[in-house]
């Protein structure tokens, strides 16, 4: 029993930097733009905030420096893939590699293996009490002691969905998406809606960024994100942007990373082919996914409006 | 009084003088039709005026203002606004929604005697406002419905219904009726007779000169950029328009020889073809026609009735839920366009730059597409460039294709020009059956003059065409035998040699449903 609520407690903790980068990333493939650099932005963010973190001591301050970056790295891809209009697959690849080769020569400039700031992440970055709550039998354990953005993550679901069909900007966002020229036709600055749909993804990125490197490890070394931002990726696509069913395989694939840590904690020296699980779990996905899609189309290899 | 005047304007892309030095003058509550070819400048005019596009040189006034407009929001706030031949809509938005896209309602919330704006939209109170509106038009309209569920003629209410939200005074008609049957026209010549009743300014952009002379107070021709002449309509006709625009007389209608082709055998049949689009939904459903030798079986209806999804079928582009196909006696269903083309059938797709041609590669290589793995061409896997060469040149010459370089791509071709290619290569491979769909679509009064003459040509060499097309006239001067596609079933068909328009136009509108008159 404990075992199988330590796996689900250990879900919400994996569930919750995908799903930053699921909800972040979604914005822009409502506009119609694939952001591929979703995890060179959360590395960036995890990055800079645990470097600033370890130099000022302040975690607001390393907070506040993740989200200016963010800022700037969302200006510079839309200035790229929207202003410059160059293909911006290749633009977010730039960026994802540019955050591992600034991290790791960082690291050697400064002569370390990783940037450890343990000293500095106090009891309640770590993990907030929820008090009452956390004596439920069962779900107390479960959803009891994770970080504050953990929990935030959740509510985005609901504020992301709000601001998608409730809001100007969000209906703006999915016109822009849908139909250009209806947006060009009425004067919607098409441009302004990809850079802020695209930075708010940057934000979002940070935010899991600096969660799994402060909040979860206290530590960052270059591959901490370890693929989040392609498994949000794949969660967007399978759940066709929409907040909600994106947000459902997002769990799905924080569910899947606890089995495979949990599962090889117990196992030993296979272990190490366990931690395939969530990778296998996203090939199976996204086939599942494709063949049903495939499969309702009675179209022949190309697709017609 | 002169509500719009422009002086000198001129519009350049590159060396390419697209307006040159136009002057043109609406009064305020006329509605003045301006006419040209495919090409003739008439959009660019248009969009400089709506603020799509900048003018190289020239001055727009508007009510003796000089204005510059930025966007489309400059436009619109002077009181001009355009409903473009593609709609501007959004498909998974309602009605409401996509009127006041852009000048969205916020909720309020009201606390006493102040008023707090909230950050999201009052859907109830747009549709509200929207269907006052609609309800003072009596445009039949609900405000919550979803655009993409609506009927064409429906959804060009609702640009209407955005321009009318916007309070314009001025309103631009780009080729309004093309996508609409003939009794949607009528309903729509009565709306701009409203407008214009009720004070508006109304500038109709089209090339189909009885809606002119029907409709219009005045009429501009525009040819190569320039403006030809300027009539009033009550003292001009149909000839003078037509001469002023092509700039010689043109056969508005070709010469048809009508026979009786019911003892000749069927070659082609479809029995009972059935299937779905993307959505699950039944497009094309239960349809049945036949095929004579020699005959030309016209295919008429609005768009969206399911003929590009008849014509996927028949093309082998998409497969069938149900029902057959069969094409002198042997079963064709679902087989692959490389088969169909076997078997000696030809196609003219609907779209020639999305599955007719590929603009970027050489006027040779398109000229032998879908055809290069024949011995003419190709030895052993391999293309014989000599070969294709004088494949390609005797086709040029023979279809009178004008191309500035031969060896150059097909994206530096006119519309009208890229058809022909498309043309001289189906014809080229002798088919026994042609599948036409739109052949005219885009092309210039001349090149239809041109592509229906080679129609009826290869219908003397007793091939047969089925041809499918939504422009009404193009059937009624081609087709023996006219069926009409209605919500992806044929319900009714004429005689071609003397169905009247107002008859199809019913049932083009789903009215006055008879049996199909099917022989088999």
């Amino acid at each position: 029993m404990d075992f199988i609520i330590k796996i689900l407690s250990d879900s919400l903790y994996f569930t919750g930097p995908i799903l930053l980068c699921t909800l972040g990333g979604l914005f822009a493939y409502k506009a119609n733009m694939i952001n591929i650099g979703l995890e060179g932005m959360m590395l960036f963010g995890g990055f800079i905030s645990t470097l600033v973190l370890f130099f000022t001591h302040s975690w607001i301050i390393a907070f506040i420096s993740a989200l200016i970056l963010a800022i700037l790295l969302g200006m510079l891809f839309s200035y790229f893939g929207v202003t410059k209009k160059a293909n911006f697959i290749i633009t977010g690849f730039a960026i994802n590699l540019l955050a591992i080769a600034i991290g790791k020569y960082t690291l050697a400039a400064l002569g370390r293996i990783d940037i450890n700031v343990i000293a500095d992440v106090t009891r309640s970055m770590a993990s907030i009490d929820l008090g009452i709550i956390g004596e439920i039998p069962i779900i107390g354990p479960i959803i009891n002691n994770q970080s504050f953005l953990t929990y935030l993550s959740f509510v985005l679901i609901f504020v992301v969905q709000f601001i998608l069909f409730k809001t100007r900007f969000g209906t703006y966002v999915r016109v822009v998406g849908e139909s250009e020229e209806a947006a060009r036709s009425i004067g919607i600055s098409i441009s302004k809606i990809k850079y802020f749909a695209i930075i708010i993804g940057a934000l979002l990125c940070a935010f899991a960024g600096y969660n799994v490197a402060v909040n979860q490890l206290a530590s960052y070394t270059p591959d901490i994100t370890a693929g989040t931002g392609f498994i949000a990726i794949a969660a967007i696509y399978c759940g066709q942007g929409n907040p909600k069913n994106s947000s459902l395989y997002a769990i799905l694939f924080g569910i899947s990373r606890s089995l495979a840590v949990n599962l090889s904690l117990r196992i030993g020296v296979i272990a190490g082919l366990l931690e395939m699980i969530p990778y296998i779990m996203i090939i199976i996905v996204l086939t599942v996914v494709g063949i049903i899609r495939k499969r309702k189309t009675l179209y022949r290899g190309f697709l017609h409006e | 009084m002169e509500i719009i005047k422009t002086i000198g304007l001129t519009k350049k892309f590159g060396d390419f003088i697209a307006n040159d030095n136009i002057d043109l003058i609406v009064e305020k509550g006329e509605i003045k039709a301006i006419v040209g070819e495919n090409g003739a400048g008439k959009s660019t005019l248009m969009n400089m005026l709506y603020g799509l596009l900048k003018p190289t040189a020239g001055e727009i006034f508007i009510r003796g203002e000089n204005v510059h407009f930025d966007s489309p929001n400059d436009a619109i706030n002077k009181g001009i606004g355009m409903v473009h031949q593609h709609f501007k809509l959004v498909p998974s938005l309602t009605i409401s929604e996509n009127v006041m896209l852009g000048i969205e309602i916020d909720k309020k919330i009201i606390v006493g005697k102040h008023s707090f704006s909230m950050p999201s939209i009052d859907h109830k109170r747009e549709s509200k406002v929207v269907q006052a509106l609609i309800d003072r038009f009596q445009f039949g309209l609900n405000a919550t419905d979803v655009v993409k569920n609506l009927s064409i003629g429906a959804k060009q209410k609702v640009e209407i219904l955005k321009m009318l939200y916007r309070n314009v005074e001025i309103v631009i008609f780009d080729e309004p009726t093309a996508v609409l049957t003939p009794q949607e026209i009528e309903a729509f010549f009565k709306t701009m007779r409203e407008l214009k009743q009720q004070g508006k300014s109304i500038i109709l952009i089209t090339h189909k000169l009885q809606e002119v002379m029907e409709v219009s107070d005045s009429v501009t021709v525009i040819k190569q950029g320039k403006i030809i002449g300027n009539r009033i309509t009550k003292d001009t006709s149909n000839k003078e328009l037509a001469r002023m625009m092509i700039g010689r007389e043109v056969l508005l209608r070709v010469e048809k020889h009508y026979q009786d082709y019911s003892e000749k055998p069927i070659i082609y049949e479809v029995n009972n073809l059935s299937t779905k689009n993307h959505e699950g939904i039944n497009v094309v459903n239960g349809i049945n026609f036949f095929l004579r030798e020699g005959e030309i079986l016209g295919i008429a209806g609005v768009e969206g009735n399911g003929q590009t999804e008849l014509l996927d079928l028949l093309t082998g582009l998409l497969k069938s839920t149900s029902g057959t196909v069969r094409f002198l006696g042997k079963d064709i269903t679902n087989e692959w366009p490389d088969t169909l083309r076997l078997e000696k059938i030809a196609f003219i797709p609907e779209d020639r730059y999305e599955q007719g041609l590929c603009t970027d590669m050489s006027i040779g290589e398109n000229i032998i597409a879908g055809y290069h793995g024949n011995l003419d061409v190709c030895k052993n896997g391999i293309l014989i460039s000599k070969k294709i060469a004088e494949k390609r040149n005797r086709l040029i010459k023979n279809y009178d294709i004008r191309v500035s370089d031969c060896e150059g791509k097909v994206s530096s071709l006119s519309g009208g020009n890229a058809q022909k290619i498309i043309i001289s290569r189906e014809f080229d491979a002798d088919p026994l059956l042609l599948i036409a769909a739109q052949p005219t679509r885009g092309v210039d009064i001349g090149a239809i003059e041109f592509i229906h003459q080679s129609l009826l040509n290869i219908q003397k060499n007793g091939k047969s065409i089925l041809l499918i097309s939504s422009e009404l006239s193009e059937i009624m001067s081609l087709a023996d035998r006219i069926a009409v596609i209605y919500k992806g079933q044929i319900i009714g068909e004429v005689s071609g040699k003397d169905a009247s328009r107002e008859e199809i136009g019913y049932l083009m509108a789903g009215i006055l449903e008879r049996s199909h008159e099917n022989e088999s």
